[in-house]
């Protein structure tokens, strides 16, 4: 039996074997038709989401998409206007206790005790959660590198032992869902990767994770799955893969030209574009050409049509779709 | 569901911000403490203004005139200007008109408002002297100290009109320097610059101990609840089980053990440098002052309730402490300066009942006699719980 059931109260007991009983058939979180407004703006629409245990799922957007009101919702902090958020197949109204109880948030732009050291916050947090044991901290303490700064003030920590400092707050009590808001903003790259590299290792040993992010790298990194928000919408989910094989299937051709002749083979490239397999030509600078293809090619059949059209390269670049051209295509293509 | 863990380490955790804080420390805990180290400094340090002599210049020619002076029909009464002309110029001396309590005479019932003297004589002498003691009150001052005076081989005569004449005789041979006379006295004084701050810490200990809570409280507390808020401490403990509850009574059992801790050194220091004693029973003392901070602390909830910054908060506990102040609920002395009108709206600033309260146990009254001061105390409690609940949010979406 789990040892943390005894830690609950009858109530939650009753509510641990629901969600018991629940968990063979639902996701971990599930949002459904949630919508928001603050006044007269809509932030979000009828937003549908889902979670499975174990999965990373990465919510993108721009500034202001709707992703931190998401989270909100989906932390508690803030009720819906319509639609029903189920974690562990409670909702917040009937067993806010249990579900905060198995959650753990790391928030964008939030600050704790300043002078309160690294191991005092920790035990601040175990105590919310009535983990108090030493030894479960220096454990997570010792994950996170944090251990030659575990008697450090917060105010004297940088950047990213602050960050994996505020990550640790939502370790404390193992937490089987947690909620990552943008956890490497403002980090430098060494830190980035380190806390990506503890994120990937919480996937491994089963940990759901929710991670709003604007770095598309970051999302390649960790994403099981990938949602985009668009002013209040959900605009796609699924795998990376998946995304770009639907939004960005296209195969993109970058041609250098040699500046003593590019003038020439300017007109050439140009006359691409009547080609049936080439969907668009498009000049990015005096020398360079962008050509979009409309289905994959190999690379000897692009250079037998080059040749063939008596096009001559300084230097080609193939690519196939990103996920930036997929984020790319659907927020600039998507209606307001 | 109250959790022990968690009450005390959020409880531990505000005492610890404070230790840490170098400016709380100071605010808390310093500068009560200079404030009373100055004063007994400068009250004992400085240099005294030296005293004039007091000079008796008596004679039995002024008493006689002075008597004759308060029976001449033409004077119902005399005034402090015919009682200096009575006895001459006499700079530095406070002087005496001499009466027995038991026989009041005419004279007496005159000069009462400039000058109280009573005698007495007491028959429990040494065989050959009379003992005569004299207390001196002048109308502006309280109570001043006995003057006593040993006379030997002289008769008491217990007329009193005699009487006045032996005292001014007795004086008239002090004056002289007869040496069979001799007078033990403390000559009534000024009070020294001692005896003024000591006076003065007294009347205001309990506005300057309230004002010390108040201001402890409502900064110490209430920065922390708006800052809280503001860097995003209070949304972040909103995603953990901790209960609301758990985090208010964290601040209110901190702010309380603080109470202790400020109440030693300031009543500690008050007692120890100026011999302040409360009269009243210490643990009633304790008790208000806790039930005083209680209301202190749910009253900085509902003004930290919607505050969004520091700065707005300042200026509302400014405005707050300003409203306490003119309205008398700090110094009572300065209430009962105030209009009737604004006297009657006095009981509404929350401060009142608790400085009045104090101050009456630290005049000795029992806690039994404090039920309306206790009552609104307890009123406003229950009211600033209640506007901070309704009112209080955790973060500002």
């Amino acid at each position: 039996m789990d040892p943390q059931l005894w830690a609950y109260s009858l109530p939650h007991i009753r509510c641990y074997l629901n969600e018991l009983a629940a968990m063979d058939h639902q996701p971990v979180l599930q949002a459904h038709n949630i919508s928001k407004s603050f006044g007269h703006q809509h932030v979000l629409r009828e937003l549908n989401l889902s979670l499975n245990d174990g999965e990373c799922l990465v919510l993108m957007g721009a500034n202001g998409a709707g992703k931190t009101t998401l989270t909100h919702i989906l932390q508690g902090l803030l009720p819906a206007d319509a639609g029903t958020v189920t974690i562990f197949g409670q909702t917040y109204q009937r067993g806010r206790g249990h579900i905060l109880a198995r959650i753990g948030v790391l928030m964008q732009e939030t600050s704790l005790y300043k002078r309160y050291t690294v191991l005092e916050t920790l035990q601040l947090f175990a105590s919310f959660y009535n983990h108090r044991r030493p030894s479960n901290l220096m454990t997570i303490i010792t994950a996170l590198d944090l251990t030659a700064h575990q008697h450090t003030y917060l105010k004297d920590l940088s950047g990213g032992q602050k960050q994996k400092l505020y990550i640790a707050t939502a370790l404390v009590h193992q937490p089987s869902l947690l909620f990552l808001d943008e956890p490497t903003t403002g980090l430098d790259p060494v830190a980035r990767r380190q806390i990506w590299t503890i994120i990937a290792e919480l996937r491994r040993q089963g940990c759901a994770i929710l991670l709003t992010t604007h770095y598309l790298d970051e999302a390649e990194q960790l994403a099981d799955r990938l949602a985009i928000l668009h002013k209040g919408k959900l605009l796609a989910e699924g795998s990376i893969t998946s995304l770009i094989a639907t939004f960005a299937p296209e195969q993109t051709m970058t041609i250098a030209l040699n500046p003593a002749d590019a003038s020439a083979q300017a007109t050439l490239i140009t006359q691409l574009q009547a080609h049936p397999n080439v969907n668009r030509v498009h000049q990015e600078g005096p020398t360079r050409f962008k050509v979009t293809l409309a289905s994959s090619m190999e690379l000897p059949q692009l250079v037998e049509l080059l040749s063939s059209r008596g096009i001559k390269p300084h230097q080609l670049t193939m690519a196939l779709g990103s996920l930036e051209d997929v984020y790319r295509s659907l927020t600039t293509e998507a209606p307001d | 569901m109250l959790r022990a863990p968690a009450l005390y380490e959020l409880t531990r955790c505000r005492l610890k911000a404070l230790r840490r804080e170098p400016s709380a420390l100071v605010f808390v805990f310093v500068l009560p403490s200079l404030i009373l180290g100055s004063l007994y400094l400068t009250a004992t340090c400085s240099p005294q203004t030296p005293q004039p002599p007091a000079r008796l210049a008596i004679t039995a020619t002024d008493v006689n005139r002075l008597w004759a002076l308060a029976s001449a029909p033409e004077h119902s009464t005399i005034t402090a200007a015919d009682f200096e002309a009575s006895l001459g110029a006499a700079p530095g001396v406070t002087l005496l008109v001499i009466d027995d309590p038991a026989t009041p005479s005419p004279l007496l019932a005159k000069i009462h408002g400039l000058i109280i003297v009573e005698t007495s004589a007491t028959t429990a002498s040494p065989p050959g002297q009379i003992h005569l003691s004299y207390r001196f009150r002048h109308h502006h001052e309280p109570l001043l100290p006995p003057l006593d005076a040993s006379i030997a081989a002289l008769t008491h005569t217990e007329a009193t009109a005699a009487a006045l004449a032996f005292h001014a005789h007795m004086l008239s041979i002090f004056m002289q320097g007869w040496p069979q006379v001799a007078i033990t006295h403390n000559l009534p004084q000024p009070p020294s610059r001692y005896q003024r701050i000591t006076n003065l810490v007294q009347t205001h200990l309990t506005s300057f101990f309230v004002l010390s809570i108040l201001m402890s409280t409502l900064f110490g507390m209430g920065m922390n609840l708006v800052t809280s808020r503001r860097e995003g401490v209070l949304k972040r403990f909103l995603t953990t089980p901790m209960h609301h509850l758990e985090y208010v009574l964290s601040h209110i059992i901190s702010r309380q053990l603080l109470l202790l801790v400020e109440g030693l050194i300031i009543i500690g220091l008050a007692t120890l440098l100026f011999d302040v004693h409360i009269r009243g029973s210490i643990l009633a003392f304790i008790g208000v002052s806790m039930l005083g901070t209680l209301m202190l602390s749910f009253m900085c909830f509902t003004l930290a309730a919607r505050t969004s910054n520091t700065s707005t908060y300042s200026s509302l506990v400014n405005l707050t402490v300003l409203i306490c102040i003119a309205g008398g609920g700090l110094l009572p002395q300065l209430g009962a300066a105030l209009p009737t009108w604004v006297q009657a709206l006095s009981w509404l600033v929350p401060l009142e009942p608790i400085t009045t309260a104090l101050d009456a146990i630290v005049h000795g009254q029992p806690l039994s006699d404090l039920t309306r001061e206790l009552s609104f105390m307890g009123g406003y409690t229950l009211l600033f719980a209640t506007l901070s609940h309704y009112l209080f949010i955790w973060y500002d979406p």
